[in-house]
């Protein structure tokens, strides 16, 4: 592969860095925080799983990115995804945790107004929806999840421990569910914008052919698992109690309410199933792993009127609406820099 | 294979941990049962004997291996294994129910240095209050099992836990009174008291044990 393409594909690599070292956390924060799970543990299962939800499921959701803004240029590409992965650097540096969704559906806008490429309302309504309806959607999953796992447990009455080996068997496989719906939704984030520009060619392995998406998508699921092993133990650490205090059953309904909702975001065989029925179509959209677990969380905080930390949530809301708008700013600036200053094509 | 045997020992773990707090558990029964050979022997053949020295002994090992499954237990439990928000109520009833051998250890400790002399008069109702003893502390284990795998039975176990001290208390004074009956100097009753509330702490702290797991199994059901 060119040389050129690597430093291109960096600022993707970056983001996908970024995504792996926060995004983890929402996967197997609390399990590994509260030494449920060892980090390693997660960390292995994490990329595993990631790497194979980019791989197998990551096109559905890439399509609405593309379709959002068909960033035509490897140049432009380049900066669209630098300029996502600055914003959500500054914001975490910041304290809040952004989206990175959130960051590179602006950074497209921003391309778009550079570009005069006009923005397709439709779909950008479809995504602005989505990040309305996800944390919706993951608060009632996780209540309706909470009461049934509460209802089975009364019913059941497990012991003690073995309560313990099926909560840390369930954190494991609702971590590995999670890490898959991640790589799955999320990597459209990370690598969607170069799927047009790619000058990569199918290969073919074991008698399998892997489209130029799925090599971009597999290079950025590396990046994520890279984040993963070098940062995300530091966010793991610190994640869970933030909102409310957290039981390991409690963790267990919100990563799986995180979890459903990512995939079914981005799963297009459930799509198809939908519309078989007669249902409407599930818009397949990158949507915000954190704003999933905040939302199962806070459905799970009402149900048990547990006290919310409104301000703590306030400071988040603000997180989403300051990201895309930054983003888009900072993508601006950059094509201007990137076309005029060091003389790249952007478009 | 690497990442079978890691979760396969990750699920184990918590076994592990289940198997040593059973183990732990054991040693309570068996300490008591130690502890009423103890005093029988005391009683028959007096603190010189082979038997009495030998069932010092034995408590004693107990103890040790109690200590040993203790520290084990409580090492696992906040390095890896178990539901977290347990944590500290199964390390809490670990530690208290240790203080139960350790507190028989003692007594037959001091049986062993004072060597009281104990009338013959009093001998029935010794061994009576350590019997009532004996059932406190064993629906004080069944109650700790309970926590552990049947909820529902707890608050049965605490019941009889309760109503067993109290008999324990009864007997306590029963053997007391007999005691200042007696035409002995005063100096040999005092000590005896000692040792008969000695006794009968042993009982009052199985009680807190089931008043604490009492109240553990009412946080881990709401």
């Amino acid at each position: 592969m060119d040389i050129a393409i690597w430093i291109f594909l960096s600022s993707g690599l970056f983001l996908g860095w970024s995504l792996g070292a926060n995004d983890a956390a929402n996967v197997f924060g609390t399990a590994v925080g509260s030494k449920m799970v060892k980090f390693s543990t997660a960390a292995l299962i994490c990329s595993v799983m990631v790497i194979l939800g980019a791989v197998i499921s990551g096109a559905g959701a890439s399509h609405t990115l593309g379709a959002l803004g068909k960033v035509s240029a490897i140049g432009g590409a380049f900066t669209v995804a630098l300029s996502a992965a600055t914003t959500v650097y500054l914001m975490t540096k910041a304290g809040l945790p952004v989206s990175t969704g959130q960051s590179i559906v602006g950074a497209i806008i921003g391309w778009n107004l550079f570009s005069g490429m006009p923005t397709d309302s439709a779909v950008l309504t479809k995504i602005l929806s989505t990040w309305v309806m996800c944390p919706i959607l993951a608060a009632i999953t996780a209540v309706l999840l909470y009461m049934g796992i509460n209802k089975a447990i009364k019913l059941i009455r497990p012991g003690m421990f073995q309560l313990d080996n099926w909560t840390r068997i369930g954190l494991i496989l609702a971590g590995a569910f999670g890490s898959y719906s991640l790589g799955a939704n999320n990597i459209a984030n990370v690598m969607g914008v170069f799927v047009t520009s790619t000058p990569l060619d199918p290969i073919e392995l074991f008698n399998i052919e892997f489209s130029a998406a799925m090599q971009l998508f597999f290079i950025g699921a590396v990046a994520i698992s890279v984040g993963v092993f070098t940062y995300s133990k530091k966010v793991m650490m610190t994640v869970g109690d933030n909102l409310i205090s957290m039981t390991p059953v409690t963790a267990w309904v919100v990563v799986m309410a995180h979890s459903i909702v990512l995939f079914i975001f981005s799963s297009q065989s459930l799509s198809n199933a939908f519309v078989d029925i007669g249902l409407p179509a599930i818009p397949l959209v990158p949507v915000s792993s954190s704003q999933a677990v905040i939302g199962a969380v806070i459905g799970i905080a009402l149900l048990k009127r547990l006290p919310v930390q409104w301000k703590v949530l306030g400071r988040v809301l603000m997180g989403w609406v300051i990201t895309p708008i930054m983003s888009a700013i900072a993508c601006f600036i950059g094509l201007f820099v990137v076309q005029n200053l060091f003389n790249q094509v952007v478009m | 294979m690497f990442g079978f045997s890691r979760l396969s020992s990750l699920l184990s773990k918590s076994s592990s941990t289940e198997t040593k707090v059973y183990l732990f558990l054991d040693q309570v029964t068996l300490s008591h049962h130690q502890f009423t050979l103890l005093w029988k022997s005391y009683l028959k053949y007096g603190a010189d004997s082979e038997q009495f020295t030998d069932a010092l002994a034995k408590l004693q090992a107990i103890e040790h291996q109690a200590d040993k499954l203790k520290r084990e237990i409580e090492q696992t439990l906040y390095r890896k294994t178990l539901i977290p928000d347990l944590r500290s109520d199964v390390a809490s009833l670990i530690e208290q129910t240790d203080r139960l051998i350790n507190r028989q250890e003692t007594v037959g400790l001091h049986l062993k240095i004072e060597r009281p002399a104990i009338p013959y008069e009093l001998h029935e109702d010794v061994l009576a209050q350590i019997a009532t003893i004996a059932d406190t502390i064993d629906h004080t284990i069944l109650c700790a099992k309970s926590y552990f795998t049947d909820l529902q039975r707890v608050q049965e176990y605490h019941q009889k836990v309760i109503a067993f001290e109290t008999d324990a208390d009864e007997a306590c004074t029963r053997v007391k009174t007999h005691l200042f009956n007696l035409d002995i100097p005063l100096m040999q009753k005092v000590q005896l008291r000692y040792f008969f509330d000695r006794i009968d702490r042993v009982a009052n702290l199985a009680e807190d044990i089931s008043d604490r797991i009492s109240i553990f199994t009412l946080k881990r059901a709401q």
